[in-house]
């Protein structure tokens, strides 16, 4: 239908159905895209409903920001899927559905009756991905996990943390998050690829390694150089490479004139202009050399020299001045210094996610502008099972017709 | 007829560079796309040059630049030289997507803007993606991965409470987060232009993509004026945490949410109500090796893992290769080397790999073709220095 659609919602008119507990930052890719998208929930409601954070001191199951930031726009069905009714009408809702989000291992599908074999019989076109946290198969397939699970096994809680303390992992559920970008990537390659495919796909997505995506370059600092990458704590890569204490509180700098990394000479300069004592002799041929950066005495003495110029001045002007000089220095921000920040908010990107009773709740928008097909946010999510009965109906009509 | 990759047919002209461009690229790359990275020898990928390199002192040895560039073309166009933005224009008439990670002035000091590629080509889905976005006051800032986490907020979340933040300890948000929304924003973008017949221009802030997928901590300042810091207890949760093993440095990841699972471990610890789980769950695991810890734990219902080192993920017998994770390709510089595969199996898609890396302009002699350049154009273009 070239030339045909006047319409500018880039995903109007797919259907996405999603059977996830915490995944729905998945389906929320697609609604903000103008996609048809319906939570299929358990009686009591997805897990989300009850995860924080939550407005004020509230702990009920309409209270939660996260749950509001994930499924406005979209639709809700609950469903009993110990009932055959249900299970019946799930089936009905799979055979007009073109791409499916689940959490769960297909074996426990099965016995339902709605594994992706037995509905792509009915639905051939039906893309059905799944995360779990070690994919369907292998050795791992039935173990529980979560999103220190997975980042335990897929690698990242070893390079997270202090030289001298246990593994960490930082807060914000990011295997978590990842996971649910990634599904919803894989489900859009799958849903573009039918014609070339010449039809729908199961798609086993694991956590496990959708983290080890995120371990950079360990596994090759190993396989190319025998060199085990580990947590460093607050030490920084090599000199000029990592966080520093100022003012107010810490900036990272990324200065290097070779490798990764951008303007070592240009942050000397700087140094130097600023009047800093010992900085000329960062001058020197020899600090332009990655490997003599890296080595611990140097570390200490550009730390030395670059905290007595940093202790004076403040995270901000630190990042304003350094990038008016094309250094990749940045500010470590906290939640309240982002929400505030000037360049986000004269960006407008903060925006109504959501509300509850009432009250109208903000948070991040737009990761993406789509200058013909702008992103947005639903108003508000559905209460449990707000649309079970139109549902419902309109599933009894089709069977009528 | 057989199955084709999905995205076959759609071509991509790259000029992403270093971490969440070159990955986004992939992506499509390594489901069918024909993606051709533009770079030149007085420019090329700074990626190229990062380590691990294997110690060649050449651009074609970095273990980081090779991960990222799997199933690409790479031709060699020096942008600063006159003739290139025509050639680049040339090929942008038979392409689908352009794709750029620089900061806004230098598509613009390249001539090759959206309206400019538009004007050629009305179908082209054109993306860029700087650190800060195409306006505001941080747009011409640059950055990488740790410094888009410090500014939207996660690298501060990533520590102990009294000592100084360690953010992940990588250059996350170019590894997934933001990789991944330019990804879903291309794919939507084709599916529009399905449709419409239209391109579009897809512009993304890093620091924006990256707090879309880390909104939490924002949300409860917006709605309580609660300030997040590393180390709160997640609610829902008993215990959550990396526990220490037998052995030097090793660690099982346990995490318990309150009832059944909490319940599960106390009989396994054979902890009473009253006693202090972390504790005992701390004493049990130093005596147990990572390995068996996991195992106990997991038999018993409850979700932990060991807290896999390099070593561990690579393994022969492990879970990953198991399900044929990790890939070897033969590379003409490094050899046969490691890399990290695709999180997914398709069950009508292959996932392995086609071709490593490409070679610095390693695919000139496809330029006539992309670019509809007659032979005598593109020697003369040569000869020039705009092609090298």
């Amino acid at each position: 239908m070239i030339g045909g659609t006047t319409d500018n919602k880039a995903l109007a008119g797919l259907r996405v159905l999603d059977l996830t507990q915490s995944l729905g930052y998945a389906s929320k890719l697609f609604a903000d895209l103008g996609a048809d998208v319906t939570m299929v929930e358990p009686p009591g409601g997805i897990e989300a409903r009850r995860e924080g954070p939550f407005l004020g001191d509230r702990r009920d199951d309409n209270a939660s920001l996260h749950f509001q930031y994930l499924s406005a726009g979209k639709k809700s069905v609950v469903l009993d899927l110990s009932e055959e009714h249900d299970r019946a009408l799930l089936r009905g809702m799979l055979r007009n559905a073109d791409i499916v989000l689940d959490d769960r291992l297909q074996s426990a599908r099965k016995a339902d009756g709605i594994a992706y074999e037995q509905v792509s019989e009915l639905n051939p076109d039906i893309v059905w991905c799944s995360v779990t946290p070690f994919g369907q198969s292998g050795p791992r397939a039935q173990d529980a996990g979560d999103d220190m699970v997975a980042m335990a096994a897929g690698g990242m809680a070893w390079l997270t943390g202090y030289a001298d303390r246990g593994p960490l992992v930082v807060e914000g559920e990011l295997a978590v998050y990842s996971s649910a970008q990634y599904a919803a990537v894989m489900s859009m390659i799958a849903y573009l690829g039918r014609e070339a495919v010449g039809g729908g796909q199961f798609i086993d997505v694991s956590m496990q390694e959708i983290v080890a995506l995120g371990t950079e370059t360990a596994p090759q600092f190993l396989t190319l150089k025998g060199i085990e990458r580990r947590r460093l704590g607050e030490d920084e890569r090599q000199a000029g490479i990592g966080i520093y204490p100022c003012k107010d509180g810490y900036v990272l700098l990324y200065a290097a004139d070779s490798g990764l990394g951008t303007g070592w000479s240009d942050v000397v300069a700087w140094l130097r202009e600023s009047g800093v004592p010992d900085a000329a002799s960062l001058s020197e041929p020899e600090w332009f050399d990655n490997a003599f950066k890296a080595k611990s005495e140097n570390k200490a003495k550009f730390r030395v020299i670059f905290t007595a110029f940093a202790a004076t001045r403040g995270k901000q002007e630190l990042f304003e001045q350094g990038q008016a000089r094309h250094i990749a220095i940045a500010p470590i921000n906290d939640s309240r210094e982002v929400f505030n920040d000037a360049h986000l908010n004269a960006c407008g990107f903060f925006t109504r996610i959501g509300e509850i009773d009432g009250t109208e709740l903000r948070g991040p928008g737009a990761p993406y502008h789509l200058s013909q097909t702008p992103w947005a946010a639903g108003l508000r999510a559905p209460r449990l099972g707000e649309q079970t009965e139109a549902i419902r109906m309109a599933l009894a009509d089709e069977a009528m017709a | 007829m057989s199955a084709q990759a999905p995205l076959t047919g759609i071509r991509v002209i790259d000029f992403t560079w270093v971490g969440a461009g070159p990955f986004t690229t992939k992506i499509l790359a390594d489901f069918g796309a024909e993606v051709i990275k533009i770079e030149s020898r007085t420019r090329p990928d700074q990626l190229r040059r990062a380590e691990p390199l294997v110690g060649r002192r050449s651009l074609e040895e970095s273990g980081y630049f090779a991960v990222r560039n799997t199933n690409k073309k790479s031709v060699s166009i020096d942008m600063k030289a006159p003739g290139a933005r025509e050639v680049i224009l040339d090929m942008a008439r038979h392409a689908d997507v352009m794709a750029n990670s620089f900061s806004p002035k230098a598509m613009k000091k390249f001539g090759l803007e959206y309206a400019d590629v538009a004007a050629v080509n009305p179908r082209i889905v054109f993306l860029s993606m700087p650190m800060a976005g195409a306006v505001g006051p941080y747009r011409d800032y640059i950055g990488y991965g740790m410094s888009i986490a410090g500014i939207a907020g996660m690298f501060g979340l990533g520590g102990a409470p009294g000592h100084a933040p360690v953010g992940t300890g990588t250059n996350f948000p170019d590894h997934l987060p933001n990789p991944l929304h330019a990804a879903f924003a291309v794919l939507a973008a084709l599916a529009w232009r399905r449709r419409s017949g239209k391109g579009q221009e897809i512009s993304i802030s890093q620091i924006e993509s990256t707090m879309a997928a880390f909104p939490d901590a924002v949300l409860d300042y917006a709605a309580n004026g609660r300030v997040a810091a590393p180390g709160k207890a997640k609610h829902g949760y008993a215990l959550r945490g990396t526990f220490p093993c037998a052995g030097d440095d090793r660690w099982c990841a346990v995490a318990v949410k309150a009832g059944a699972p909490l319940e599960a471990l106390r009989k396994l610890l054979g902890a009473g109500p009253t006693s202090d789980i972390g504790e005992a769950l701390a004493a049990w695991t130093r005596s147990h090796a990572a390995e068996d810890a996991e195992r106990l734990l997991q038999n018993a219902g409850i979700a932990a893992s060991v807290v896999a080192r390099p070593a561990d993920l690579i393994r022969d017998d492990g879970h990953l290769n198991a399900r044929g994770f990790w890939q070897h390709l033969d590379h003409p510089v490094m050899g046969r080397t490691l890399y990290h595969g695709i999180a997914a199996k398709f069950s009508r898609t292959p996932t392995a790999y086609r071709t490593c890396a490409p070679l610095l302009g390693q695919h000139n002699d496809e330029l006539p073709a992309l670019a509809g350049l007659s032979a005598g154009r593109y020697e003369a273009l040569a000869a020039q220095g705009v092609i090298k």
